[in-house]
């Protein structure tokens, strides 16, 4: 079962290579999923296709070394020297470029590319795009590759990780560039996972005593989450130590089924398994990660963890919506009473002081004792809405995930996701008011009206979410 | 492979500023070789061709993977004046070799501080030949990326031909950026009559066919080479000065300091296209950015530290120093104050591998307060880092700033051209070479410009947002 990792455009490049090293470190053998040997077995090679509109990048990354010297172990692995698809002129975060100009053109190498990754696994379960949504490579281009390969790849999951900009700028047409991708990756994408800038950043200054956090540092806080996911690990039930219920997520549900009788564990098949479970409604797609324990790199040794303690962090953070385990509002609790009134808050503040609804939650736990912690408290029946019967899914994985003795990720699609996207639909809709800028995108073949429906349809999933 | 930029000079000024560039470039370059030797390699390309001269004709040398050694470097220019006398002195001093028979253009007559000309005599003389030689350079691109136009607004060639060939390169190469260093005449000490005239109808050219202009003032330089000057003195004596030394002044103008400013803001634009960094920012990324509506895509430019003998230390204090230093009146490369005006869009460019992101977001929410942006951009930023510091620093900020303050200076020079038009004075200079009605329309295209940023400075946001709702928002 293999998974192809495609990295768009300078930040999808930067967080892909993170990411590779990630796995590679955090267990104690390369994953199958992200890994293959080479046809003559000296190498192993990652499975990724690697895209952006200009060289650079790429070729930076190529070049840096694939082990990390801090922690895990000394796993070598290279990317694929054919996987590379670059081109010259980059797009000027113009998304219509990337859109119009550069997808059409370069379809072919791009999808040649992911072919011959595609033909190297046995099964292949499905993509992961990264890609930034500010953008014009990683927005534009990444756009128009997601819908491509839905057109090609009819049954495969698609998994997008898109990275949000930080909000007091990084690209000031950030977002038109943001609208305009998820108006698409809502149409095209399975899942789309949201991460902001501005959340990694916090997290890196407060808790994790980075005072200036570098990009390196944002992406290596990212790919921790995102790794926990990702490794391998065994579905188990909410309740430890109870009898396995039918699970009605799988589609191989019959496999599942006698593997549950027999091993009593079935893993986790990625991808497949993970959007079933959190996007099974085409309105709800956006999901949010978070990740504990949040300490940083020089304390993990002194630090006693407990599984109490850190999930009684990771629930709160679900409750408010938070990213970061400190200063959380502990007096945001579950109604007592029903009836609250949940639809404004979406629209007011950054700062939401009512709880964070959702509508499904995966809940990963790694390290010892983790096949018997109880969870039932993220299934608390409040925090989901009247239609959902069975909001929790849970996995673990005994063995210890880097040098983390007990780590837990929490991917949830629920309403925090949507907060940054109101925000930057406001200001989009400011931006579009006054025409600025446009003549850029028209200069490419985009119409007033693209931008019309887009928008249209962010809104349409702003308020989906916010009717939770 | 990289995008190569071909650079075009024009005019004495535009050559001499170009002199310098070159030189600077070179160094760069050298610098960053450091110690494993010079090879010609991606970065190099953007601006120098490597060619093997013992061939005839010579050979062009691709950068291939950044291990061909060097044979001999050319730059990719093309080199026009009316008259011959400061391309010469270029053919003969040290840069010599980087230029060769194919790039330049002279003539020996000058076109006597007249745009008329330089815009209607000598460019379309000259048609040929220049197509020619840009045609030259641009075969020798891989992928050709923008066009650099060195010239000054106040003279006859800079700013006739230079602006002639600016409409040409429109033609001819659409695509491809035409990104102007325009050096406007000053209002206070100028020696040219004719220079109003001069720069009201480049700039009614440039507005039109160039994707983005940065205006430099040969007073706004003069000022900052006396406050370097009296700051370098300072650090070095310790002291306060005796009064009769700063207010010396300096004999002539020295030309050739503001030259290397010139010469660094360039530098500086493209260090991300040659260097390595966490945050590229290539010359499209600028204009897709900067410039919200088409005609108004004349950036304001500054500078920090403008010192360097203060001794930067590598620390997160240096870095807030000289984001605040880049918004004083002072490092400005115009004659104008931006911090009262109104903010289009704002760039930072900072050059340096001490500085990381947050620090940059962190400074730039301090300054949003201070600065008034227009209301649909209020947090319109654009950030760039390169790894690569320059020469003399280990830390520089660079901010190009869209702004209205462009629009008084504008005014102004529409100002002194009237005073002059009104009386006709000179006039039949131009009406030799063209039609009076040039002197309308550009006038008439100065005042829409005005205008539009005028309207941008006292703009509202407006009472009530139309959103947009789907015809699925009732279905689901």
């Amino acid at each position: 079962m293999g998974v192809v990792v495609v990295q768009l455009g300078q930040g999808g490049n930067q967080m892909g290579y993170a990411l590779f090293r990630c796995l590679a470190s955090m267990s104690n053998s390369l994953p199958d999923e992200f890994f293959r040997s080479s046809p003559n077995k000296k190498e192993t090679k990652a499975r990724a296709v690697l895209i952006d509109m200009e060289p650079k990048v790429i070729h930076g990354i190529i070049r840096r070394p694939k082990y990390p010297s801090v922690q895990g172990n000394r796993a070598d692995w290279t990317y694929n020297a054919h996987g590379l698809v670059t081109g010259d002129s980059g797009s000027g975060n113009n998304w219509a470029r990337g859109y119009y100009d550069h997808g059409p053109q370069s379809l072919d190498s791009m999808m040649k590319a992911i072919r011959t990754e595609v033909e190297h696994c046995d099964v292949c379960g499905g993509f992961i795009i990264l890609q930034s949504m500010a953008g014009g490579t990683g927005a534009g281009l990444g756009a128009y590759l997601v819908e491509a390969l839905k057109d090609e790849f009819p049954s495969s999951f698609i998994l997008s990780y898109s990275i949000c900009p930080y909000e007091s700028g990084e690209i000031i047409v950030q977002n038109y560039n943001v609208l305009l991708t998820l108006s698409h990756l809502q149409s095209f994408a399975d899942g789309i996972i949201i991460v902001q800038n501005e959340q990694l950043s916090t997290i890196c200054r407060t808790l994790l005593s980075i005072q200036r956090p570098s990009f390196d540092d944002l992406n290596e806080l990212a790919v921790q989450a995102l790794g926990c996911v990702l490794l391998p690990s065994h579905w188990r039930t909410v309740e430890p130590n109870s009898q396995p219920t039918f699970k009605a997520f799988s589609k191989s549900s019959s496999e599942s089924e006698q593997t549950i009788a027999t091993s009593g564990q079935s893993s986790v098949r990625l991808l497949s398994d993970l959007l079933s479970s959190l996007c099974f409604h085409p309105g709800y797609k956006m999901l949010t990660l978070r990740f504990t324990p949040q300490v940083p790199a020089q304390s993990l040794d002194f630090t006693n963890f407990t599984w109490d303690a850190q999930l009684k962090y990771l629930r709160q953070m679900l409750i408010t919506g938070a990213y970061k385990e400190l200063e959380m509002d502990w007096n945001i609790k579950l109604p007592t009473a029903s009836g609250h009134d949940y639809r404004q808050r979406i629209f007011s503040s950054s700062a939401p002081h009512l709880m964070n609804r959702s509508v499904a939650s995966l809940l990963i736990l790694r390290g010892s004792g983790s096949d018997c912690v109880g969870v039932s408290d993220f299934a608390d029946d409040r925090l989901y809405p009247i239609w959902q019967v069975d909001p929790l899914s849970v996995a673990s994985c005994s063995s210890s995930y880097g040098r983390y003795e007990l780590a837990a990720s929490l991917l949830t699609n629920c309403q925090s996701s949507v907060y940054p996207v109101s925000r930057a639909l406001t200001k989009g809709y400011n931006m579009l008011a006054s025409k600025a800028y446009l003549y850029q995108y028209f200069e490419h073949g985009m119409e007033y009206a693209s931008f019309e429906s887009a928008f249209a349809s962010v809104e349409d999933i702003v308020s989906r979410y916010s009717s939770l | 492979m990289p995008r190569e930029c071909i650079t075009i000079q024009a005019g004495q000024c535009g050559n001499q500023v170009g002199c310098k560039f070159w030189e600077s470039a070179l160094r760069e370059h050298a610098a960053a070789a450091g110690n494993q030797g010079a090879f010609f390699d991606d970065a190099l390309s953007s601006f120098f061709r490597n060619v093997d001269t013992r061939y005839k004709p010579p050979r062009e040398i691709q950068p291939g993977g950044g291990n061909t050694p060097i044979m001999c470097l050319k730059a990719r220019a093309v080199l026009v004046d009316m008259e011959e006398g400061v391309v010469n002195q270029l053919l003969k001093g040290q840069l010599s070799d980087l230029f060769d028979k194919k790039q330049y253009i002279t003539d020996n007559s000058g076109s006597g501080n007249n745009w008329a000309q330089g815009h209607e005599f000598y460019g379309p003389k000259y048609t040929e030949s220049i197509l020619e030689k840009i045609r030259h350079e641009a075969e020798s691109c891989e992928s050709l990326q923008s066009f650099f136009m060195l010239h000054s607004l106040g003279g006859g060639t800079g700013s006739g031909v230079g602006t002639y060939i600016l409409e040409l390169l429109d033609d001819i190469y659409p695509k491809v950026y035409r990104f102007c260093a325009s050096v406007f005449p000053s209002a206070e000490d100028d020696h040219v009559v004719t220079s109003p005239y001069n720069s009201l109808l480049s700039t009614a050219k440039l507005a039109e066919h160039a994707h983005c202009v940065l205006p430099v003032e040969n007073q706004a330089l003069i000022d900052i080479i006396r406050k370097r000057e009296s700051l370098d003195a300072r650090a070095e004596a310790g002291q306060r000065l005796p009064s009769s030394i700063t207010s010396r002044g300096i004999q002539g103008k020295p030309f050739d300091q503001m030259n290397g400013i010139t010469a660094n803001l360039l530098l500086h634009l493209t260090s991300s296209m040659r260097f390595e960094g966490p945050l590229n920012v290539d010359l499209n990324e600028i204009t897709t950015n900067l410039v919200p509506y088409p005609r108004l895509h004349f950036l304001v430019s500054s500078m920090a530290p403008l010192s360097t003998s203060g001794r930067l230390v590598q620390r997160p204090q240096a870095i807030n120093q000289i984001f605040t230093e880049v918004f004083s009146r002072d490092n400005q490369h115009i004659k104008a104050s931006p911090s009262n005006y109104t903010y289009l869009a704002c760039a930072f460019l900072m050059r340096g591998n001490f500085c990381t992101i947050s620090d940059l977001n962190q400074n730039i929410s301090r300054i949003q307060q201070r600065l008034h942006m227009v209301h649909w951009n209020t947090e319109g930023f654009k950030i760039g880092l390169c790894n690569q510091p320059p020469l003399d620093s280990p830390l520089s900020l660079l901010c190009l700033a869209n702004n209205t303050c462009i629009g008084s200076r504008f005014a102004s020079m529409k100002e002194s051209f009237s005073k002059l038009y009104k009386r006709k004075v000179y006039v039949h200079h131009y009406t030799q070479y063209m039609d009076a009605g040039v002197f309308e329309d550009s006038c008439c295209q100065v005042d829409d410009l005005i205008a539009e940023y005028a309207a941008l400075e006292v703009l509202r946001p407006p009472d009530t947002v139309h959103r947009f709702r789907s015809v699925l928002a009732d279905i689901i």
